[in-house]
């Protein structure tokens, strides 16, 4: 991705974006709407399963199914993402390049028009979104908000996260709140889906092998939303919490505990700092080259997994290793360490090139990843930072043993979220 | 160009792919694609978690190894008499990975820069094992830690549950990576055993795609495969206990922390024995199938998904191996009993003319479409041609297969295939 090829106002607030690749036989289209994070929450994680549902135009999951079809079987994802203190409403779809297709002929733009169409001619009936369509995506909602807890990993991620910023927006979980969902009608659902239409900016990706003049069915004739003034959102970002670090243990029957703890880093994507912060992370746990893979796990042979990642809209770090419960005192001994030794910049040379190639190798890889670049566009639009990669990787191979000590300083430990087994809770060891 | 090598065009794909067999036996395959950042090399050996008893070429006998073996190779094959691999690797701004499946293990790299380096040490560690008593004891506490990780996982546990519901003897039913009881048995003994007869280069192939030249690599590849071993005249045979036709048990259930019940439900394949084009054949057939009976556009999918049977966490596969196959559907259910009721009745009321011409041709575009997607994914088509590979078949050969594929062979397919008796419900509920 050498840079944007090609860009386009489509409307008030609403701009699409295409990324020319022409190694690709595939086609991404993307299309995303940026929501606060709020009481709404819930509601667009709904709309986003409602919408998936059908349009005016087709209005069961068969004639979508069949319209994909016909189109070479075409995807078409929908979802909810959390980038920071936003929510974006995702459509996205897959479909093969024009150039792929049997007789030459254009399907891109088809499945552009698809993605609006979805969005601009919702299934409202007297007022209110199909009834049928609201009530199973509104099991389902429930069901996909109780069943965080089945991947113990993420979820003991997520619940750091939620309790380093509590009572913030950030706090809440992507898919928001089951105890929400009895308060959403489908006629309160649609009336707030139509301020969603008219003042949510709207952005629309297309990477792959596409010439502008692929699109042109789309762009001659784009649908019409009505819009008024748009919202525009900022990110806030995570401070530090004064006192000393707060406990959480959560219980659960579980063979593994999972250790997770949660930092304020004070460094979000626009900090002249951002960059060193980038590479500390990776010299401490961004993969086999780091100080947390080769103790926790190598040296000590206490974990199959410890890593360390960033929030880079707030500002936060998690630290996680799945471990055996009797050793927490021993793991958190260790991660602590590793830590100190960042602080007192105890860091080799071999240690340094390895976290920076390391990033610099998964910048340039990130360009073969439709996904991934659509990513890295979203991330700017919604941090503001405006490099490019090659930008990035210039300004990490820069980064000086002096800078990543410099952030370590920064770092503050707010959390240690502990999700233990209930079995065992009375005869735990180390604590 | 070298004069060994052989250029076969793929036209379908737009691709050519090299190949050339040293005369220690392995297999060099090789599919430049000059416009993406990356490299990708994968080194693999033709030993996966079931192959715990076979014949040693050129020696009397069968041999046994405890359950985990190969996993547990793989584990140590990192690690040199002087530091382990992954920094090497880290050094070089690659990342590096292995993985072990039921029939193979593979050792990868992904890189952007220092490509030739990289495929050098990724040769020279997997030709060089150390292991000694004290690396081999320490493993263990790592592996056991990624055993008790996946104990939590409620998909995974579903999976093996219904394997060992699917089958009586096979070893397919054991997880790949042993018990915590199992593994406690090995050492270094029985890892060199299975090493110097699976890791014979005939027992090999490596296959590399992405910017790279063919040349180069095939020159780099021939210096570093050690030159003192020779293609054996015999094979390695491989024992598996002889399979029934029918299931083991109609049912498996296992409690664990999820939040609704977790299904795997199987259909044992009893047409196995044979690998190749064929194989490629019946796998592609099985999917149109599968897609056509379970896929969204269905009528069982409508039912299942309006009812709240089943949700977006619903899919299903088609696994084809040589020696074992079956069908498999899994998801999240409130009530996996009355799914399964509902599908075994479909199943028995179906008949081979309800496979419309329409659905079969929308099936077909479906996996075209998912095929060339997955084709913009280096990593997915480096794996699937390995394991391809291991099955004698060539995984470039899909579209002109996929397209060769008539209505009437899934038809007779469906009669074989699906069979009410044959299939096997796993559940993971809730406490």
């Amino acid at each position: 991705m050498e840079g944007i090829y090609y860009q386009q106002r489509m409307g008030e607030g609403i701009n699409l974006y295409l990324i020319r690749e022409p190694k690709f036989k595939t086609v991404s289209v993307s299309l995303v709407m940026y929501r606060p994070l709020d009481e709404n929450t819930t509601g667009n994680a709904l709309l986003s399963h409602i919408l998936k549902r059908g349009n005016e135009d087709l209005k069961d999951t068969k004639a979508i199914e069949r319209f994909l079809g016909e189109r070479y079987g075409a995807s078409l994802n929908v979802d909810v993402l959390k980038k920071g203190d936003m929510q974006l409403i995702y459509l996205g779809s897959s479909v093969i390049s024009d150039k792929y297709t049997m007789k030459g002929e254009g399907v891109v733009s088809e499945i552009l028009d698809f993605l609006t169409r979805l969005v601009q001619r919702p299934l409202i009936e007297e007022g209110g979104f199909n009834r049928k369509y609201f009530e199973q995506e509104r099991d389902n909602l429930e069901k996909l908000i109780n069943a965080r807890i089945n991947d113990k990993i993420q979820y003991s991620i997520d619940r750091c996260y939620e309790e380093t910023a509590k009572g913030q927006p950030f706090g809440r979980y992507r898919y928001g709140d089951s105890e929400e969902l009895g308060g959403i009608t489908p006629e309160g659902l649609a009336q707030y889906y139509r301020n969603v239409l008219a003042e949510a900016p709207m952005d629309i990706f297309v990477v792959g092998d596409v010439d502008i003049d692929d699109l042109k069915g789309f762009l001659d004739n784009p649908p019409f939303i009505e819009r008024r003034e748009i919202k525009y959102l900022g990110q806030i970002l995570s401070s530090p919490q004064g006192n000393a670090p707060r406990e959480v243990v959560e219980l659960m029957d579980v063979n593994q505990g999972k250790l997770t703890m949660g930092y304020t880093t004070g460094v979000g994507y626009t900090h002249g700092q951002y960059v060193p912060m980038l590479v500390y992370a990776s010299i401490l746990g961004g993969g086999a080259h780091s100080k947390l893979f080769n103790n926790v796990r190598e040296k000590a042979s206490l974990a199959y997994y410890s890593f360390a990642r960033l929030e880079k809209f707030k500002g936060l770090m998690v630290i996680g290793a799945g471990i055996e419960i009797a050793n927490y005192g021993k793991a958190v001994g260790i991660i602590n360490e590793q830590l100190e030794q960042m602080k007192k910049g105890s860091i080799s040379d071999s240690e340094m090139e390895a976290a920076k190639k390391a990033m610099i190798n998964n910048i340039h890889s990130m360009q073969d990843n439709q996904l991934q670049i659509t990513d890295f566009l979203m991330n700017r639009i919604v941090s503001g930072h405006t490099m490019t990669p090659e930008a990035l990787a210039e300004k990490i191979s820069d980064v000086t043993r002096e800078d990543v000590v410099a952030v370590a300083d920064g770092i503050k430990h707010a959390v240690t979220y502990f999700l233990t087994d209930n079995r065992k809770a009375g005869e735990e060891e180390g604590r | 160009m070298t004069e060994s090598v052989k250029e076969i065009n793929k036209d379908r794909v737009r691709e050519k792919l090299y190949y050339s067999k040293l005369d220690s036996g392995l297999e060099v395959f090789i599919l430049p694609k000059k416009e993406y950042s990356k490299q990708f090399a994968i080194f693999a050996t033709n030993f996966g978690s079931v192959d715990i008893k076979f014949s040693v070429p050129g020696e009397d006998g069968i041999t046994e190894v405890p359950a985990g073996v190969a996993h547990f190779l793989e584990h140590k094959l990192f690690e040199e008499e002087k530091g382990n691999v992954f920094d090497r690797f880290s050094r070089l701004g690659a990342s590096a990975n292995a993985y072990t499946n039921f029939t193979s293990t593979a050792y990868l790299f992904s890189s952007t820069t220092n490509f030739y380096e990289c495929l050098e040490v990724l040769l020279g560690f997997v030709q060089n094992p150390h292991f000694t008593d004290e690396n081999v004891e320490k493993e263990k506490g790592i592996i056991s830690q990624e055993i008790r990780m996946y104990d939590d996982n409620g998909e995974w546990k579903s999976l093996f549950n219904m394997l060992q519901g699917l089958y009586h003897r096979h070893p397919v039913r054991m997880d790949i990576a042993g018990t915590v009881e199992s593994i406690s048995v090995i050492d270094k003994e029985v890892l060199y055993k299975c090493y110097n007869n699976f890791y014979h280069p005939d027992n090999m192939v490596l296959f590399v795609v992405g910017n790279v030249g063919v040349d180069d690599t095939l020159e780099l590849v021939a210096k570093n495969i050690k030159g003192n071993l020779s293609e054996r005249e015999e094979d390695i045979k491989r024992y598996y206990p002889e399979e029934p036709d029918g299931i083991h048990a109609e049912r498996i259930e296992q409690v664990l922390t999820v939040s609704q019940p977790v299904f795997n439900l199987g259909i044992k394949d009893s047409n196995v024995g044979f690998g190749g084009k064929e194989l490629l054949r019946k796998d592609i057939v099985s999917s149109i199938l599968l897609e056509m009976l379970f896929g969204k556009s269905s009528g069982l999918y409508q039912k299942l998904y309006s009812e709240g049977l089943i949700n977006d966490s619903f899919g299903f596969d088609f696994v084809a191996e040589i020696d074992y196959s079956y069908s498999m559907l899994g998801g999240e259910s409130p009530d996996p009993d009355k799914l399964f009721g509902i599908i075994e009745r479909a199943m028995e009321d179906m008949k081979e003319e309800n496979l419309q011409e329409e659905d079969f041709r929308l099936a077909r575009n479906k996996l075209l479409g998912r095929y060339l997607r997955n084709f913009d994914r280096l990593e997915y088509i480096a794996s699937n041609f390995v394991a391809y590979h291991f099955k004698d078949a060539n995984f470039l050969d899909f579209i002109e297969l996929l397209e060769q594929t008539e209505l009437e062979t899934v038809r007779r397919r469906f009669k074989e295939h699906i069979r009410p008796w044959a299939s096997s419900l796993s559940v993971v509920s809730p406490q």
